[in-house]
C-alpha cells in the first residue's frame, strides 16, 4: 500500500506542485492543510505516513503545528519546508520533531529522497 | 560562594591574556596571514570575557566581548586586516589593560565608548567575503586538541567507542547548516559530539565546501553509526573510523558487538560534565603565590641567615668535633636554603622586556620612524624588586634613543645607513652582576652640543674648548641637562637622565654610556642580582657599626696623618701617585668627626666612578648582611640606604655609597 502524506501549505500553487511530485512517485496524499491548524485537525483525522509542513502560514504557523502534531503523536514524520532565510525556523522546527527540511523552490529529486528517507 | 576571594586569581590571570593579547597582536601584525596566531587571540579574549562575566565585572565582559567579534570576523576572513584594525586593536587591549585595573582595585570605571564604538564599527564594516578566499577543497580530518584527547580518553575507559565520522553533502545543498544540524541531532540521539572539524562555528556559519568531520564518543557500532546518518537527506557519502590518539601508536580498540547500552545516559553525562572549555593551553605546572607571602618567607629567611650567624659566634666549639659537625650542618642548610628562598625572588627580565616591542612600535608610528627592535637575554632573571623598578629608566632610555638617537629615514639613507634604524636591548650575567645593554644605531653623542649647552647652563666654564666623552657623558646625567631641542610626546618631560642615575643606583647599580658619534649610542646598565643579602665590609664610625657595600669597596688602606694634604681647603691624600679626596666617614654622616691616633683607617670607596677616602675610626670585617629597608622618618637620609641587624643582634645602618657626599 502506498504511504500517505498531508500536504500543508498556505498558498494553493505550492500545495499543487508538491501534490505533482509527490504523486508522481507512488505516494498518495491523502490531504490538503492551508494553515496549522487545520493541519493538526487533519492529522488527528486522517492519520497520514507523512506530513509536509511550511512554516509561515496564517492562524497557526507550521512551528507551533508541528509540536502540537507531535504531541497528539510523538512518531508523527513531518517535513518542514522552509525558503532560504529561515534558518532559525527550520532548526526550530526540527528541534520541535520535525525529521527533515526542505528549501523552496522544490527540487523534485529532494522531495522524493526525503519522503524516501523518512518514510523508511 | 564569595567570587571576591578569586579576584587577586583573576586579576594575574586576566594580565596575563592581556599580555599575551599584546604579544599576539604583534606577531600579528608583521604576519597577518596566520591564523593559528588569531585563533590565539580569539581564544585569549573568549575566555578573559568568561573569566569577566563570572566575575560579574560586566563592563570588562562587554568590551571584551566587542573584540573578541572583531577577532572572530578576522579569523572567518569577514573582515581584512589593515593598519586600521590592528591600530583598533591595540587600542582595544590598552583600553582592556586600564578597564582591568580600574575593576580589580573597585575604581569608577572610566568611559571607553570611543574606542567601544571603534570595536563595533569595525564589526559592521564586515564584508561578505568573495568565494575565493573560502576555504579550498582539502582532506577533511579532525585533528584532537588537547582537551578533546582528553575526553576521548576518558569516553573510551569507560567503554564508548570514539570515531571520527566524514560526512560530504550533496553539491548544491540548500541551507547546509541546517543540514550540519541534523546530522548533528541524529548523532547526539545515539552518542556524545567531542569535536568537529571545521568548529561548531565555522559549520553553523557555512564556512566549509561539502564535507566535514565529526569526532563521536558513542556505543553505537561503526556500521550502525553510519546506517544513522545515511538515512539522513542530502548525504552524499559518510565514512566512519575509528579515532586514533597519539602518532598512531595508540588505536582505540572498537567493541565489535555493541554492548548493552544500560549506562550509557549516566556515562554520557560524565562525559559531558568535562566538556567545559579547557583552560588555555598556555597553563604551565606553576603555582600563584602572592607577593606578600613569597616576602614575608624571604624576610624569615633572612632572619634566620642572621640566627645562624649568632649561634655560629656565641657556640665557641674548640675541639667538641661533634658539635662542630651539627654546626657546619646548620651552616650549609641555612645557606642553602637562603639561596633557594632568593630563587623564589628571581623573575626573567621578560617580564619588563616584553612590554617594548609594543612601545617601540607604537613611537614609531607616531615619530614616523622605521625601527627593529632587537631583544636578547630576556629570560635573564634578576630580583623582583630590581625587576620592577628598573621598568622606567629602561623605557626612558629607549624613549631617547627613538627621540633623539635614531635619525629620519631620508637622513639616515643620506648617511648610507640602513633605512630602518636598529635598537638592541639585551641583558646578560657577569659575576653577580647582571648587565643591560641598551644600544641604537643613531647619531650618537654630539659632544660639541653637549659642550656649548654645558656653558649655556652654566654647568660648565665659559670659554671651555675641550671635552672628552667621558665628561660629556657625566653631563649628560646631571640634573636639568638636557639638549633636546623641543619637547616631544616621547621624552624631554623635564626628566632627564639624572632621574635615570639616581634609580639605578638606588638599586646599587651603576650606569654607564658609550657612543661612536655619528654611528652608536649604548647605554650599559649593571644592578646586583638581589638587593635582600649583600656582602658588607663593617666599618666603626663615631662609635657606630656600619655596613659598606663591599661592590663599592675598591681597597682600605692606613696613612698617618701627617699624610694628608690640603689642597683648596680640601683634603686629600696621595695613593699610588694619584691625588684622592678625603672625608671622615663620621662627619658625612653628621656624627662627630674621628680624631684620634695618628695612625688613619682610610677607606678607598668608588663614588659614581671616582675614587674618594674615607676616614673611618676601625674596620671590623666582611660578612653577609641582610638588607631591611628603612621606611617612614628615616627613610631618604642621603648616605644611608638601609639597616641591618648584625650576628650579635646589633643594628648597623648600611652605607649608600652613591648619595653618601650629598648632603654636602
Amino acid at each position: 500500500m502506498a504511504k500517505t502524506v498531508l500536504i500543508t501549505d498556505d498558498t494553493a500553487f505550492m500545495r499543487m506542485t508538491l501534490r505533482n511530485v509527490i504523486e508522481k512517485h507512488g505516494y498518495e496524499v491523502v490531504g490538503e492543510a492551508g494553515d496549522g491548524k487545520e493541519a493538526v485537525e487533519l492529522y488527528k483525522e486522517l492519520k497520514p505516513d507523512m506530513v509536509t509542513m511550511d512554516i509561515t502560514m496564517p492562524r497557526m504557523d507550521g512551528i507551533t503545528a508541528i509540536k502540537e502534531i507531535m504531541k497528539i503523536d510523538p512518531n508523527a514524520k513531518i517535513i518542514v519546508c522552509s525558503a532560504m532565510g529561515q534558518k532559525p525556523m527550520v532548526i526550530e522546527a526540527l528541534s520541535a520533531g520535525a525529521k527533515d527540511f526542505l528549501v523552496k523552490p522544490f527540487d523534485a529529486e529532494r522531495v522524493v529522497e526525503s519522503l524516501r528517507k523518512i518514510g523508511a | 560562594m564569595d567570587i571576591s576571594a578569586f579576584k587577586d586569581v583573576f586579576a594575574a590571570e586576566a594580565r596575563d591574556y592581556l599580555q599575551a593579547l599584546n604579544n599576539d597582536l604583534l606577531d600579528f601584525e608583521k604576519d597577518p596571514a596566520n591564523k593559528a596566531i588569531l585563533d590565539e587571540m580569539f581564544r585569549a579574549a573568549h575566555s578573559l570575557k568568561g573569566m569577566a562575566g563570572t566575575m560579574g565585572f560586566d563592563e570588562l565582559a562587554e568590551f571584551t566581548h566587542e573584540m573578541e567579534s572583531v577577532l572572530d570576523l578576522l579569523r572567518l576572513n569577514e573582515l581584512r586586516v589593515d593598519t586600521h584594525v590592528i591600530n583598533v586593536l591595540f587600542q582595544a587591549v590598552d583600553t582592556l589593560e586600564v578597564l582591568l585595573e580600574q575593576t580589580i582595585s573597585d575604581e569608577p570605571i572610566g568611559s571607553f565608548s570611543n574606542e567601544l564604538a571603534a570595536l563595533r564599527a569595525l564589526i559592521s564594516r564586515r564584508s561578505a567575503i568573495e568565494e575565493e578566499s573560502a576555504t579550498e577543497p582539502e582532506v577533511v580530518s579532525v585533528d584532537l586538541d588537547e582537551f578533546s584527547r582528553e575526553t576521548v580518553k576518558q569516553g573510551i575507559e569507560q567503554g564508548f567507542n570514539a570515531y571520527e565520522i566524514i560526512v560530504s553533502l550533496r553539491p548544491k545543498t540548500l541551507l547546509k547548516s541546517v543540514r550540519v544540524y541534523t546530522v548533528f541531532q541524529a548523532l547526539e540521539a545515539v552518542g556524545t559530539i567531542i569535536q568537529t572539524n571545521p568548529s561548531i562555528q565555522d559549520l553553523e556559519e557555512e564556512q566549509f565546501d561539502l564535507e566535514f568531520g565529526i569526532i563521536i564518543l558513542t556505543k553505537e557500532s561503526p556500521s550502525e553509526i553510519r546506517s544513522i546518518i545515511e538515512g539522513i537527506s542530502e548525504i552524499d557519502g559518510v565514512s566512519v573510523a575509528p579515532v586514533r590518539l597519539g602518532n598512531g601508536e595508540e588505536i582505540i580498540g572498537i567493541a565489535e558487538e555493541p554492548e548493552p547500552v544500560a549506562e550509557s545516559d549516566e556515562a554520557a553525562a560524565a562525559v559531558e560534565t568535562k566538556t567545559v572549555p579547557s583552560r588555555h593551553h598556555r597553563s604551565e605546572a606553576l603555582v600563584r603565590v602572592e607577593t606578600e607571602r613569597l616576602d614575608k618567607l624571604i624576610n624569615l629567611v633572612g632572619e634566620l641567615v642572621i640566627s645562624r650567624t649568632q649561634v655560629m659566634e656565641i657556640a665557641d666549639v674548640g675541639e667538641n668535633s661533634e658539635q662542630k659537625n651539627v654546626l657546619l650542618q646548620l651552616d650549609r642548610v641555612t645557606t642553602e636554603l637562603q639561596y633557594a628562598a632568593m630563587s623564589l625572588r628571581m623573575v626573567p627580565l621578560k617580564q619588563v622586556f616584553d612590554r617594548f616591542p609594543r612601545m617601540v612600535r607604537d613611537f614609531a608610528q607616531s615619530s614616523g620612524k622605521r625601527i627593529n627592535l632587537e631583544i636578547f637575554g630576556e629570560m635573564t632573571e634578576l630580583d623582583r624588586s630590581i625587576v620592577n623598578q628598573i621598568a622606567d629608566p629602561l623605557v626612558h632610555l629607549i624613549r631617547n634613543s627613538i627621540d633623539h638617537g635614531l635619525e629620519p629615514e631620508e637622513e639616515r639613507i643620506a648617511k648610507g645607513k640602513p633605512a630602518a634604524g636598529t635598537i638592541r636591548l639585551g641583558a646578560r650575567h657577569e659575576g653577580s652582576h647582571i648587565l643591560i645593554e641598551i644600544s641604537d644605531d643613531g647619531k650618537g653623542l654630539d659632544v660639541e652640543r653637549i659642550r656649548s649647552k654645558a656653558i649655556e647652563t652654566g654647568l660648565l666654564a665659559d670659554g671651555t674648548e675641550e671635552l672628552s666623552m667621558a665628561e660629556a657623558v657625566e653631563f649628560l646625567f646631571s640634573p636639568g641637562f638636557s639638549t633636546a631641542q623641543e619637547i616631544t610626546d616621547l621624552s624631554g618631560r623635564g626628566v632627564g637622565l639624572d632621574a635615570v642615575r639616581s634609580t639605578v643606583e638606588s638599586l646599587s647599580g651603576t650606569i654607564e654610556m658609550q657612543s661612536e658619534p655619528g654611528q652608536s649610542l649604548t647605554t650599559t646598565i649593571k644592578l646586583p642580582l638581589t638587593l635582600a643579602i649583600i656582602k658588607a665590609l663593617l666599618v666603626v664610625a663615631d662609635g657606630e657599626i656600619l655596613a659598606v657595600p663591599l661592590q663599592a669597596v675598591r681597597e682600605n688602606i692606613q696613612v698617618m696623618r701627617s699624610e694628608t694634604k690640603t689642597i683648596q681647603q680640601h683634603n686629600v691624600i696621595m695613593l699610588r701617585n694619584e691625588v684622592l679626596p678625603l672625608f671622615d666617614l663620621a662627619e658625612c654622616l653628621g656624627f662627630t668627626p674621628y680624631v684620634g691616633s695618628d695612625l688613619l683607617q682610610v677607606i678607598i670607596l668608588d663614588i659614581r666612578g671616582e675614587k674618594v677616602g674615607f676616614i673611618v675610626e676601625d674596620l671590623i670585617g666582611q660578612q653577609e648582611i641582610v638588607i631591611k629597608s628603612l621606611s617612614g622618618v628615616v627613610k631618604d637620609i642621603p648616605g644611608i640606604t638601609g639597616a641591618t641587624v648584625l650576628g650579635n643582634g646589633n643594628v648597623a645602618l648600611i652605607l649608600d655609597n652613591s648619595t653618601l657626599l650629598d648632603r654636602r
